[in-house]
């Protein structure tokens, strides 16, 4: 019997990794059975969010991304190609985080300064502006250093931290909302900011659960395939 | 665990640096010691919300326009109604620019229709449209601010700036509450591109397009 301290910690530890697994699996396959249900209004996304007005190549991301999804999230839940499915988190929440900022930032970066300003959190114009003016542009960032696989770790503690009082306030916005307007939690729909104009805020805080487990994911030092310097620092060597 | 903070942290300072210097960089940068919200007080959410949901009603007893109303007061403004903009669009002095309207929005929103006439000034970039407007403001009798209407609060701020920056009598200074999109939904005429253009036209579409993007603008 193994009644080694750090044996039994590593244990516990090994099954929160397997539940947020399949909790990120599960949540994969769920957006992406609710894009393929919801298929003109996901068309309509990649029509005008994602700008891609070809007719053929905007009907078949909405016809195959979804089910991309799925597939991803059945990888996830079975733990097939693991390495794989963790590079692959790394170039999705790269490219996700170039999108999102990229399209804060160009080419009304003044749009976003007033969805930040609606959150009511900072009253100096300065603070503000700062916000608005660096957010978009560090997002990019961080999102580059994902894709080319630099920093990982570091730029994906950057994303969690940046992801959590977000996703704080989005929620606490919304419950604002629900309860002045008297409108049930989950209809609730506004421009929270985020880059992808007006979404329903479950759908969002969803959404915004997936990116944190995936940051998460890659805090842990997975997906080191095809990265240009994976860690800044040198790393200790086990023997 | 420490390296991990430490890169993070390095991360955190690079990042931070180069995102300023981007700002920086951008031709559609924002100036960080500019107040691009001069003198006024958020929206309750309520009010603020554009649900796309029918039939969600509001609970307040103040309507959003009285609302506005009283917000328009607090920073020494004048709310408009539509007879008043018709009565002001329709008045002989705003032929000689006795009587201006000047669209608050940006230059995507302006071209794609505004008021007959009216001159063009974005707050976010009033480097662009002073030169256009200055002289007008400090002759004409009456000034009406307007945008897309609804949530929009660019018509306000852009008020307040020019009144404030060039000294306009805050007793000419009026906002048309109700915008470009009650101006379009009520069959009136829409300006095209450029100011007098002469292409004239009251295509609602105009007004939707401002509405579906009203929460932006």
């Amino acid at each position: 019997m193994n009644t080694n301290p750090s044996t039994g910690k590593r244990r516990s530890l090994d099954i929160v990794a397997l539940l947020a697994r399949w909790l990120l699996g599960g949540l994969f396959i769920y957006l992406g059975l609710s894009k393929v249900l919801q298929g003109a209004e996901f068309l309509r996304f990649v029509r005008q969010q994602l700008l891609v007005t070809n007719p053929f190549l905007s009907s078949a991301i909405a016809a195959t991304a979804p089910w991309l999804e799925v597939l991803y999230g059945l990888l996830l839940l079975t733990g097939i190609a693991r390495d794989a499915a963790a590079v692959l988190a790394r170039w999705w929440l790269g490219c996700v985080f170039i999108y999102m900022g990229l399209h804060k930032a160009l080419p009304h970066p003044e749009y976003f300064l007033k969805l930040v300003r609606q959150y009511d959190m900072v009253t100096s114009p300065f603070l503000l502006n700062s916000i608005g003016a660096a957010l978009p542009w560090f997002e990019v960032y961080c999102g580059l250093l994902l894709l080319v696989g630099v920093a990982v770790r570091g730029s994906a503690l950057n994303l969690a931290a940046m992801l959590v009082p977000f996703t704080l306030i989005v929620l606490k916005r919304a419950l604002a909302i629900a309860a002045t307007s008297g409108i049930p939690f989950c209809a609730v729909k506004f421009d929270c900011g985020c880059g992808a104009g007006e979404v329903f805020i479950c759908h969002k805080l969803l959404e915004n659960t997936v990116l944190l487990l995936l940051s998460a994911w890659l805090l842990t030092g997975r997906g080191r395939q095809l990265c240009l310097r994976f860690s800044l620092f040198r790393e200790k060597v086990l023997r | 665990m420490k390296r991990v903070l430490q890169e993070g942290a390095l991360v955190a300072v690079i990042g931070a640096a180069l995102a300023f210097a981007a700002n920086g960089l951008s031709p559609h940068r924002l100036e960080l010691a500019r107040n691009y919200f001069p003198g006024t007080k958020l929206t309750p959410p309520a009010a603020v919300t554009s649900t796309n949901l029918t039939g969600a009603a509001t609970p307040t007893n103040n309507s959003p326009l009285e609302l506005l109303s009283a917000r328009l007061r607090e920073n020494g403004l004048q709310l408009a109604d539509s007879n008043q903009v018709m009565q002001l669009f329709r008045d002989p002095r705003r032929e000689q620019d006795g009587v201006v309207f000047i669209d608050a929005r940006d230059d995507e929103h302006y071209r794609a229709g505004h008021i007959p006439g009216a001159y063009h000034f974005d707050r976010f970039h009033p480097e662009n449209y002073l030169t256009n407007v200055l002289q007008v403001c400090l002759t004409a009798q009456q000034i009406v601010f307007y945008c897309n209407g609804g949530d929009c609060d660019d018509s306000e701020h852009a008020a307040i700036m020019l009144r404030d920056s060039i000294g306009i009598p805050k007793e000419k200074v009026f906002v048309y509450g109700g915008g470009i999109t009650e101006w379009s939904t009520n069959g009136l005429p829409i300006e095209l591109g450029l100011r007098n253009s002469g292409q004239l036209t009251n295509l609602t579409g105009a007004a939707a397009s401002g509405k579906a993007e009203g929460s932006r603008q």
